[in-house]
């Protein structure tokens, strides 16, 4: 049987960024998967948009742990999937947060677009702040995923030796 | 680079991620989703699903190994409701909920789920699966987290089962099985 799950593109800042940006994603996959580690200048999240759609066409539901309380909200029909609720990334030097995001059936042109992102800063970040969650966003359009633009979601950058990798995995 | 320590970013060192087989739901909807025969050459097992009902109240999809339908079933599950986090728990069942099959009045939406099952080729071990999954659609919907057992014996899985519980599973829905090496 054939490999699968490959690599197609992958970035490390070495400037600082205020976006990065995966385009002319190819549809001959079934599944993408974005692996990050980030780091920002000041206190942000990251929203991620798909083929520069900025209308309200995005929503999610977060499920979240802070120190010891877990808790779940949403957002509805706003201009980005997020996350960032309250602690979640980080801005102190060489710690980094790692974030995983699986978009499925992505070029599919039958289907709305649901995306599963996992996150989570280490414990000790800025003290006792810290925070890992788990979204499900949905893009509320059935076009193929070309563009997917990771961005932070407050006015600051992601910082030198952020790292962005694509992956791509075709099902038999 | 050969980690499990996230589900689905991480499923193993790149080119030991297989693709064995695919099923992809037809017009009317089926009855469940069916992989057998599942060679046991692999590590572990990855399942990667977009799922819906044909009922407009959504329905489970219920995962059963081997053809094993006794209650020889146990899952935990912590998810989010938009409004609050919870979690619970099934024991001794016959089945390990697993799919969250969307309303069929949500157009166009259908739940994604990363499914992993370790070691389901060990003849020592009793299989344990876990799920990360989530619908959003728009003011509704829920994400999860599951752990789930399949008690019975520790027979290598050969033959993985979804079945709507009530309803038929809505077209269009999607279940990828793929095999991750060593």
């Amino acid at each position: 049987m054939a490999a699968t799950y490959e690599p197609i593109a992958s970035v490390t800042l070495g400037s600082t960024s205020t976006s990065v940006t995966f385009s002319s994603i190819p549809a001959t996959y079934t599944d993408l998967v974005v692996a990050c580690s980030v780091r920002f200048g000041s206190a942000s999240g990251s929203r991620i948009r798909f083929n520069s759609d900025t209308a309200t066409n995005y929503s999610s539901t977060y499920l979240l742990g802070q120190a010891s309380a877990a808790s779940s909200g949403r957002f509805s029909s706003v201009t980005s999937i997020r996350n960032n609720h309250i602690w979640g990334d980080a801005t102190v030097a060489s710690q980094f947060t790692p974030y995983g995001v699986s978009i499925q059936s992505y070029s599919s042109t039958s289907v709305y677009k649901t995306a599963l992102w996992t996150y989570g800063t280490g414990g000790g970040l800025q003290g006792s702040n810290s925070e890992t969650g788990k979204i499900v966003g949905l893009w509320r359009s059935t076009a193929a995923i070309t563009t997917i633009e990771f961005a932070p979601f407050n006015a600051t950058s992601y910082q030198i030796g952020s790292t962005f990798s694509l992956y791509g995995i075709k099902a038999a | 680079m050969s980690f499990l320590l996230n589900p689905f970013v991480f499923a193993g060192a790149l080119g030991s991620f297989e693709s064995i087989a695919t099923v992809t739901v037809g017009g009317g909807g089926a009855a469940n989703i069916e992989f057998t025969s599942i060679p046991g050459t692999y590590q572990h097992l990855q399942v990667r699903v977009i799922s819906k009902s044909v009922n407009s109240a959504g329905d489970s999809g219920d995962l059963t190994f081997n053809g094993d339908t006794a209650n020889n079933y146990a899952y935990h599950s912590l998810y989010g409701t938009g409004a609050s986090a919870a979690a619970e728990a099934g024991t001794t069942r016959a089945n390990i909920p697993s799919l969250r099959l969307v309303t069929s009045s949500s157009t166009s939406v259908f739940g994604a789920h990363v499914i992993d099952i370790l070691d389901y080729a060990s003849t020592s071990k009793n299989k344990t699966v876990r799920t990360f999954s989530g619908d959003d659609r728009n003011g509704s919907g829920a994400v999860l987290l599951n752990s789930g057992l399949w008690f019975a014996t520790p027979a290598a899985v050969t033959s993985i089962k979804f079945t709507g519980r009530s309803f038929n599973i809505a077209e269009h829905s999607t279940a990828a099985l793929y095999g991750i090496k060593a």
